[in-house]
């Protein structure tokens, strides 16, 4: 029987490459760690970061759960544009453009 | 879609005994108070969780702090081939923020 998963229910932005992650990490305004953290916390700082940044700024958030890919980014809404980048082990990164 | 039931239709079943809470939240604020009866699975346990739940024909309702994961949490459920399709599995509407009701503080049985 097997196991359901979050890729299947998740909607996610539009993924990133390597190399295009990379370089917009190196990059980036803002970079916040929130492996380990779940719901509502991610989308809460995510919000109040982009508050402060300027247009063109990026944050970007490391998570290591997959629902954070869909709800973070829906939390921003039209504030920022986001992308997400998957390690393929369950490492993820959101990145959000302000605009 | 998820289907949302409000925390008043929530209550309303509860105490009815008529549906199955999943509350996703972590375990310690699990622990501090929950809906009456309510089962903890955490939101990154629920895949691997969502196999071991005896799931039968009764209603369920995911529970989280504001509404928006429990959303995803019921889609997961739904997903899975052992839920059968005339089960209702909803999402509580603006999860634990609007909960106005009985909270629990000692853990039911497992499911």
């Amino acid at each position: 029987m097997s196991q359901p998963s979050w890729d299947d229910v998740v909607e996610t932005p539009d993924e990133l490459d390597d190399e295009t992650a990379e370089s917009l990490l190196e990059g980036a305004t803002e970079v916040q760690d929130m492996t380990g953290e779940v719901c509502p916390y991610p989308q809460v700082e995510a919000k109040k970061s982009i508050a402060g940044l300027s247009p063109g700024d990026v944050l970007v958030q490391k998570t290591d759960h997959v629902p954070s890919t869909e709800n973070v980014p829906k939390a921003v809404g039209d504030d920022a544009t986001a992308k997400v980048w998957k390690s393929g082990d369950g490492r993820y990164r959101i990145f959000m453009r302000k605009e | 879609m998820v289907e949302e039931l409000t925390p008043e239709e929530v209550n309303e079943r509860v105490r009815d005994g008529d549906v199955r809470v999943i509350d996703t939240r972590p375990a310690a604020q699990y622990e501090q108070g929950h809906i009456p009866g309510a089962i903890n699975v955490p939101l990154g346990d629920l895949p691997s969780m969502v196999p071991d739940i005896e799931w039968d024909d009764t209603d369920v309702v995911c529970a989280c702090p504001v509404g928006q994961s429990s959303k995803q949490a019921a889609m997961l459920i739904q997903s899975y081939e052992d839920v059968e399709d005339d089960v209702l599995v909803a999402s509580m509407a603006g999860g634990y923020e609007e909960w106005d009701f009985e909270l629990e503080t000692d853990a039911p049985a497992d499911a």
